[in-house]
């Protein structure tokens, strides 16, 4: 079963590799011939007794061997040299072949799969489990040819030379088999510890590095200390649990290798003194048989990298498993939305949403309010088709979502997030963003962002580089430059998902001003978290208990729907309370 | 001292001993095979002397067997016990760190060290040590043999030997030049690509996901490039090395096949020569690897000795006690880095059982206040004084057994809410730890699984914000401070829980402390006995708010905004 799945990973990783599998596989071709060429020096040793017994041991034999060695060593070299430089460009080009087909599918991944969660899963996957691939394709796989086809090859010349004695000498593999697989299995016995270990260790010490402030203030030092010290013991007394049963297997393992001196001595011998084999036989043996095993030790590490390394490729299959949106019509000339009797569940269980109806006119600008948890996010999402709904159906301009080309789909529906984005480009790049716009069009958006005056007050300019002076912009700054560049893109309908930002007053005015020209002549959608902003939109939709309750304009609202009436006041509540050295007083204002 | 730290202890040094041992055990096989040797060559071998010879393979066998199970084992647990005593020792010196070190960079660095750092080093001590100690024995011992039977070919081996120190120092000279540009080229390519999965939703809606971001697929591209140019420039070194380490081979076997031709050596003695020359090309062949590898672990050690030679906070003798809780900042000036001024010369009043408001754009500086009371920071210049005694006198514990500090930044325990609280204050009574939740609207506790006993996950991630923040609201209640800082913290909640939130506030205000808090929005402070506007590092008005609306400068144009806010 193990060894199916072990061939799935490793002709997925062939496959993936494209044309540079090619190159691994020349590299494997030059590590054979490294190991070929690995035998021209027992050769040597082999000749020379053999030259030695019969007496024809001469000066230019002398010279003959020491130049066959240095040829053959070279040979060697290079080929080896060859296989290591080939497998490392073959590894390298693979993993920017990979690393650009986990972008390029993400590219087309619904927006919903790219929640904060699997961003930090994808990127550790694109940063640490892709370069782990290198591990094996450049070193494990050219090392395994080296390894396992050096005592093959030994063994058949040996065979060649001596039937009998070639096959007492891999005898020891035997035995290794057996303490191998006690040794496994004694380690397998600590799995659960290691892990439950290794996770309470490093969570202790995240505790106590990121809560020192607080064991500072709180006189915890010798406490916490100790809980500290504590996860370390354990991870103590676990590791050396662990050496006392599997360390003496290991040691076995490793000496028992060598144990085939132990039968071929006395067999060897044997046959020698009845006349059946010549001294160089019974030395080859005793030497050269006894040690060449030892070449196949390394090869219980790789097994332990193998399983590290197929990891790695299964999480990047699992990101690439991930079904993409593809194909699809134009995105509609007509912008009004429509949300028809939608239901929706993450886990196919909890339903978020259910029963949703929804019409917005073209231009027209609706809030969404409810409590948290409700799904008002939701829902939005639903309508840029960060996933798909389970029941009804949403149009945009009459056209089903699902119908509509998804890039084209993103690109006419910009989303403007509480986080403002930048990249490390220039100012000017981050408001053009692809797009091939003048300056003289950047500074228009700019200037309806409010941020055009700033902008020019720094001695670059439009050129100030984002990357060594975002540091020091404020929050209220870089949301206004991507409002400049939404501003600039000009999409027709338009998402904001709106916090209460921590932005001064003065700023936040700005960015009001900003987005109120943003917003004319588009189909807004806002996620109101500030209920005043309410005020400003034609309508308000209420999402309570995973459903649409009322769409009303917001005077009508406060009258008629008692949630909302009871947010408008814990709004106003929340607004007007002043604290003071008594505890404070709410007035009413 | 800690320097003896990173030494292997006793239990090590006897396992490395019995590894090197043991590798001189096994090179008794050869004397055997030796002696079997010049038995043949004499003529005189019966199947008696091999039958001897088997016996005594065998007892160098089964003495192996055992000594290299005990050093072995021995070796792993001496290696948990040098990770053990690393980890511990890290322990104690980060708590000696001044506590402005621990930036979120630097935490996740010193967690780094603590984990994976003492366990890479370990490896180096366990693995490569004992090796590197072994083979290097075993080439001095091989060597001084070759010398005694023919003294060319005991130089040559000694060559080989020497001429291993300049390869590594030149493989380590080429990883330096190509490994630190493959370093940059790393961070740059991980941060493109943190970049790109940041702004992937901004990206996309703009057309430049996936094969058109060109500027993630050159810096993937670069990265690719320059770890082969890196991989380049190594691998040969190692590969020359082998192939003069096999010349030297090849020429000692010239010289022993020329010694017995003319005499000056047996036949048996040639063998053994040829092979104890084969025999070193393999042994420098590991020698060398494990050299480069111990070279590169060396790394981790740097690291972690790096974190012992932090400067640690200055012990203070000053019995700083103060008997008020007015605060005072005379002339204060403090960057993060050099040459910034975040505070330039700041001077102002906090009047003792009062609400004193800090506001002011963002980046002005209103939170460095607060990391230099709390003494996360010590001042560049000036002077801070908490009822007329000197913070500079103070230990950090002492000067934070006044304060307590309520954020959006709430850091809890992995443990249940009731020791959360109790951490606050130990000697706080059951009925006054319910009082405290209960006028920190935390009534969320009523409805959990277990209470007030239920455990809040890793930094509660099992509260949502607006519970932790409450929490830290009971907690501070609770611990009766003498000083609150409190940075108004509700940006990120939903309406319900800001008024959950503000309302707990309400009632942590009643116990008549002495209040600094960092405002963001104005009508909330509009009542606040003291209001100190900064501006560039300085402060540039303070007074009431109706003073400050007469004075009409900064605090005006604030207010006057703040009302156009929706």
């Amino acid at each position: 079963m193990r060894n199916e799945k072990e061939k799935k990973g490793f002709s997925l990783l062939m496959q993936w590799a494209g044309r540079d599998k090619y190159l691994i596989y020349i590299s494997a071709f030059f590590a054979l011939l490294a190991s070929l060429c690995g035998i021209v020096p027992y050769l040597v040793f082999y000749r020379l007794i053999d030259s030695a017994v019969d007496g024809t041991l001469s000066v230019n034999y002398g010279v003959r061997i020491a130049w066959w060695l240095i040829i053959f060593t070279f040979v060697r070299v290079i080929c080896n040299a060859v296989a290591s430089l080939f497998s490392h460009k073959g590894a390298y080009n693979t993993l920017f072949k990979v690393r650009c087909m986990v972008t390029e599918h993400m590219a087309k991944m619904p927006m919903g799969a790219l929640n904060e969660r699997s961003l930090g899963e994808i990127k550790c996957v694109m940063n640490e489990s892709i370069e782990k691939l290198e591990l094996f394709l450049a070193h494990n796989i050219p090392e395994l040819v080296l390894y396992l086809s050096g005592p093959v090859v030994m063994f058949f010349w040996l065979f060649s030379v001596h039937h009998k004695l070639a096959l007492i000498s891999i005898l020891p593999l035997v035995f290794v088999v057996f303490v191998l697989a006690a040794m496994f299995k004694k380690f397998f016995k600590f799995m659960d510890r290691i892990n439950l270990s290794a996770g309470s260790l490093s969570s202790t010490v995240s505790e106590y590095v990121n809560g020192m402030r607080l064991i500072k203030a709180y006189n915890m030092s010798v406490k916490s200390f100790k809980k500290y010290s504590e996860a370390i013991e354990e991870q103590f007394s676990m590791w050396s649990d662990i050496s006392k049963t599997t360390g003496p297997l290991y040691a076995i393992y490793v000496v028992l290798l060598e144990c085939g001196i132990l039968f071929l001595v006395p067999a060897g011998g044997w046959l020698y003194v009845h006349g059946h084999v010549t001294p160089g036989v019974l030395l080859l043996f005793a030497f050269i048989g006894t040690q060449y095993l030892t070449d196949i030790r390394p090869l219980q590490e790789l097994a332990n990298n193998l399983s590290f390394v197929l990891n790695g490729v299964q999480q990047v299959k699992e990101i690439l498993d991930v079904p993409v949106f593809e194909g699809g019509q134009a995105f509609p000339k007509k912008h009004h939305i429509s949300v028809q009797n939608v239901g929706f569940s993450y886990d196919g269980k909890v339903k978020v949403l259910k029963n949703v109806n929804l019409e917005i006119e073209d231009g027209e600008k609706i809030a969404v309010v409810g409590a948290s948890g409700e799904g008002k996010t939701t829902l939005v999402q639903l309508i840029s088709r960060f996933y798909d709904v389970n029941e009804g159906q949403i149009l945009i301009g009459g056209v089903n979502v699902k119908d509509i080309k998804y890039e084209e789909l993103l690109q006419n529906v910009s989303i403007i997030f509480q986080q403002a984005f930048l990249t490390r480009g220039t100012i000017f790049e981050n408001i053009a963003m692809g797009k091939k716009a003048t300056l003289e069009e950047v500074r228009k958006a700019a200037k309806m962002a409010q941020i055009d005056e700033f902008i020019m007050s720094l001695p670059k300019g439009y050129e100030t580089k984002v990357g060594n002076f975002g540091g020091r912009f404020s929050g209220g700054q870089k949301q206004r430059i991507c409002i400049a560049r939404a501003i600039l893109k000009d999409a027709p309908i338009l998402i904001l998902d709106e916090a209460t930002s921590a932005a001064d007053p003065e700023n936040q005015v700005e960015i009001d001003k900003a987005i109120a020209n943003l917003c004319k002549g588009k189909t807004v959608i806002i996620v109101a978290h500030r209920l005043g902003i309410t005020a400003l939109c034609h309508r308000v939709a209420v999402v309570e208990k995973n459903t649409i309750t009322d769409v009303l304009p917001l005077q009508e609202l406060i009258d008629k729907n008692e949630y909302f009436a009871k947010s408008w006041d814990s709004y106003t509540a929340a607004r007007n309370i002043r604290y003071t050295a008594m505890g404070g007083d709410v007035s009413d204002e | 001292m800690t320097n003896k730290l990173f030494y292997p202890g006793k239990r090590l040094k006897l396992a490395i001993a019995g590894v090197v041992i043991e590798g001189m055990i096994s090179g008794c096989n050869f004397v055997v095979l030796f002696k079997v040797l010049e038995l043949i060559f004499g003529n005189t071998i019966s199947f008696h002397d091999i039958g001897m010879a088997t016996l005594y393979l065998g007892i160098v066998f089964a003495l192996r067997l055992i000594l290299y199970s005990i050093s072995y084992t021995q070796s792993q647990i001496g290696g948990a016990v040098v990770s053990k005593d690393l980890r511990v020792a890290l322990g104690d010196k980060l708590r000696r760190i001044p506590l402005g070190a621990f930036s979120k960079q630097r935490v996740g660095y010193y967690i780094n060290a603590a984990t994976s750092e003492v366990a890479d080093f370990e490896q180096i001590l366990t693995h490569k040590l004992a090796d590197i100690i072994k083979y290097s024995v075993l080439m001095v011992v091989v060597s001084a043999y070759c010398a005694y039977l023919n003294i060319y070919i005991g130089i040559i081996m000694f060559m080989l030997l020497i001429i291993l120190f300049p390869t590594i120092q030149l493989s380590i000279i080429q990883v330096q030049k190509y490994g630190t540009a493959k370093n940059l080229a790393r961070e740059e390519n991980v941060s493109a690509i943190t970049e790109y999965l940041t702004g992937s939703q901004t990206l996309r809606s703009y057309g430049l996901a996936g094969e058109k971001n060109t500027a993630l697929r050159k810096s993937m591209k670069y990265f690719s490039n320059i770890s082969y140019r890196y991989e380049r420039a190594i691998i040969p070194i190692g590969f020359a090395f082998m192939f003069f380490v096999y010349i030297g081979a090849a020429i000692s076997i010239y010289i022993a096949v020329n010694a017995t031709l003319s005499g000056n050596l047996s036949i048996p003695q040639m063998i053994v020569m040829v092979m104890l020359s084969l025999f070193s090309c393999k042994v420098e062949a590991t020698l060398y690897i494990s050299l480069v590898a111990y070279r590169n672990l060396l790394i981790s050690k740097g690291k972690i000795a790096g974190i012992f030679k932090e400067e640690e906070e200055k012990e203070v003798v000053g019995n700083y006690a103060p008997k008020r809780f007015d605060i005072s900042f005379r002339d204060v000036c403090f960057g993060y880095e050099k040459g910034q001024k975040v505070l330039d010369g700041m001077s102002f009043d906090i009047p003792e059982n009062r609400i004193t408001a800090i506001v002011g754009d963002s980046g002005s500086g209103k939170s460095t206040i607060f990391n230099l009371l709390t003494k996360y920071y010590e001042p560049e210049k000036g002077k801070i004084t908490v009822g007329g005694e000197e913070l500079s006198g103070a230990n950090a514990e002492q000067v934070l057994s006044d304060i307590s500090l309520v954020d959006q930044d709430v850091f809890l325990f992995n443990d249940t809410i009731r020791n959360n609280l109790l951490f606050a204050a130990p000697e706080a009574s059951e009925e006054e730890v319910l009082d405290a939740c209960r006028k920190a609207n935390c009534s969320f506790i009523e409805q959990l699984p277990d209470g007030i006993d239920t455990v809040v996950g890793e930094n509660g991630n099992k509260l949502s914000g607006g519970e932790r923040q409450r929490i830290s609201v009971a907690r501070a209640i609770l611990r009766k401070s003498n000083i609150v800082l409190l940075d108004e913290a509700t940006s990120s909640l939903d309406i319900e829980n800001e008024l959950l939130v503000k309302k707990a506030v309400l009632n942590l205000l009643t116990l008549g402390k002495t209040v600094v808090m960092i405002a963001h929005t104005l009508p909330i402070i509009q009542c606040a006995d003291r209001i100190l506007v900064i501006k560039d590092g300085k402060v540039v008005e303070s007074g009431n708010h109706e003073e400050l609306i007469r004075e009409n400068g900064k605090y005006a144009s604030m207010w006057k905004a703040s009302l156009q806010v929706k």
